[in-house]
């Protein structure tokens, strides 16, 4: 009664309500497709709003890591001589993949093959904010057109691939994680070279699945611990990027529904820097 | 005065929103503090306020996230929704704006399922459901001590001091 007491009350109000938000579905229609923008109030909150966040996640990153200094210095003596133990495991890695660099240009030079590899160059940004909704997996980060970001633009860590340029300012870049469960990636399995589509996933079960690995041809022979990369088929995201390793495999003679579940190779939840590729020539 | 505090009540709770709340949640749940500050300034100032209040705290957050409407079409309608169906009642009833918080928040994820159910995204309905009353439940329990506070500062002889007159109501 008060309900509609209220209605009749306010009637050119509600109807203005209701247009706008009429308008507001539209818009995110058309946004989501990619038709509309608003650059200019994009670029103007931006400007105000994107170095406030990044104080607030840098004194956020600073508390935590502060926190998480729980280590000995009996701990990381043994961190270092392990590290140091790796780094010279590396150092021999690295010595032998030149020598087979070389060995491959030579080889490449007898047949007259042209090298493809595109200059890549990269440009590192910070996150400074991450969509707090839970049904999209984006994050912002602090680099934008005027430091050259490009939409579409593959963006990596340290651990491996993290997504790509879904959206860019001047002066910031949304990223659309590879966990986004609208993103899809042609992967590859490295061991047996297996193609397959990767895509982020929602579904609630006691893994904590975020990725799964579909599209995988009948007589693959996949095992656990088996390392995805990028097959540079989509066109987006050149070939050899770590996308993750196979948790487990859902797959049984003559079953239609094949797929894999990944282990991403990125720490989603503890994400703070990217690099951003902003000159590729395609995979 | 009362829009100044209200808009420095917004200004910390859009800057949490944005940058710390995806830490603190768990699989996608996690406390919206936009949504719940826009549930209570709707009760106490009015279903007009919740629904405008909203529309630009979302525009900012649209702003921030790159995707028009998404944000701004949530926050709307928590505001309109909480506002309206709370509009004349008693101040001191809990149970009334409790319930309209739970529901508006569980509304407004209506919009963002049938665009993933549309693009075919890889969500299943065990999470969806999820999602919705954990995430409901989580902003439903922050928006009683909340509201509480809220209505405190809002019965302050100086910040209920109106500002101008608009619609027959004192802002």
């Amino acid at each position: 009664m008060r309900f509609t007491q209220g209605l009749a009350r306010h009637k050119i109000a509600l109807l203005a309500c209701g247009a706008v938000l009429c308008l507001l579905v539209a818009l995110f229609g058309l946004s989501v497709t990619g038709i509309f923008k608003l650059p200019f109030l994009e670029n103007a909150v931006s400007f105000v709003i994107t170095p406030v966040q990044g104080w607030i996640s840098d004194a956020y990153i600073s508390i935590r890591s502060n926190a998480e200094k729980k280590s000995t210095i009996a701990e990381l003596n043994e961190q270092i001589s392990m590290l140091t133990e790796r780094n010279r495991q590396l150092e021999a890695t690295v010595s032998q993949m030149s020598e087979l660099q070389k060995e491959n240009e030579r080889m490449r030079g007898l047949l007259g093959v042209t090298e493809v590899t595109p200059d890549v160059q990269y440009i590192a940004a910070s996150v400074v904010a991450k969509e707090p909704g839970g049904w999209f997996a984006t994050f912002t980060v602090d680099r934008g057109e005027k430091d050259g970001v490009r939409k579409d633009a593959p963006v990596l860590n340290d651990q491996g691939l993290v997504g790509r340029v879904m959206n860019v300012t001047e002066h910031t870049a949304t990223i659309l994680s590879i966990i986004d469960s609208r993103a899809a990636v042609a992967g590859m399995v490295e061991r047996t070279r297996d193609n397959g589509v990767c895509h982020g996933s929602l579904y609630v079960n006691s893994s904590d699945e975020m990725m799964r690995m579909n599209y995988l041809p009948t007589g693959s022979e996949l095992n656990t611990g088996d390392r995805v990369i990028t097959s540079g088929l989509d066109g987006i995201y050149p070939k050899g990027l770590f996308i993750g390793t196979v948790r487990s495999i859902s797959r049984q003679e003559g079953e239609d529904d094949r797929y894999v579940v990944l282990t991403t190779a990125v720490d989603f939840a503890h994400i703070e820097d990217v690099l951003i590729m902003i000159t590729q020539e395609g995979p | 005065m009362r829009i100044v505090v209200d808009v420095l009540l917004f200004l910390p709770a859009l800057l949490f929103q944005t940058t710390l709340s995806a830490h603190f949640s768990v699989r996608g749940v996690g406390l919206d503090l936009v949504a719940v500050l826009v549930a209570s300034l709707s009760i106490v100032q009015g279903w007009i306020w919740g629904a405008v209040g909203g529309l630009l705290c979302g525009i900012v957050m649209d702003c921030v996230f790159g995707v028009a409407g998404y944000w701004s079409l949530q926050y709307m309608l928590i505001g309109l929704a909480v506002g309206l169906a709370n509009d004349g009642a008693r101040r001191e009833r809990w149970v009334l704006p409790a319930l309209t918080v739970f529901g508006a928040c569980a509304l407004r994820e209506l919009p963002v399922m049938v665009y993933l159910y549309f693009v075919s995204a890889q969500v299943s309905w065990g999470y969806a459901l999820l999602k919705v009353l954990a995430g409901s439940a989580v902003c439903t329990a922050v928006f009683l001590p909340v509201h509480w506070l809220i209505q405190r500062l809002h019965r302050w002889d100086v910040i209920s001091a109106p500002s101008f007159h608009f619609h027959g109501r004192k802002w």
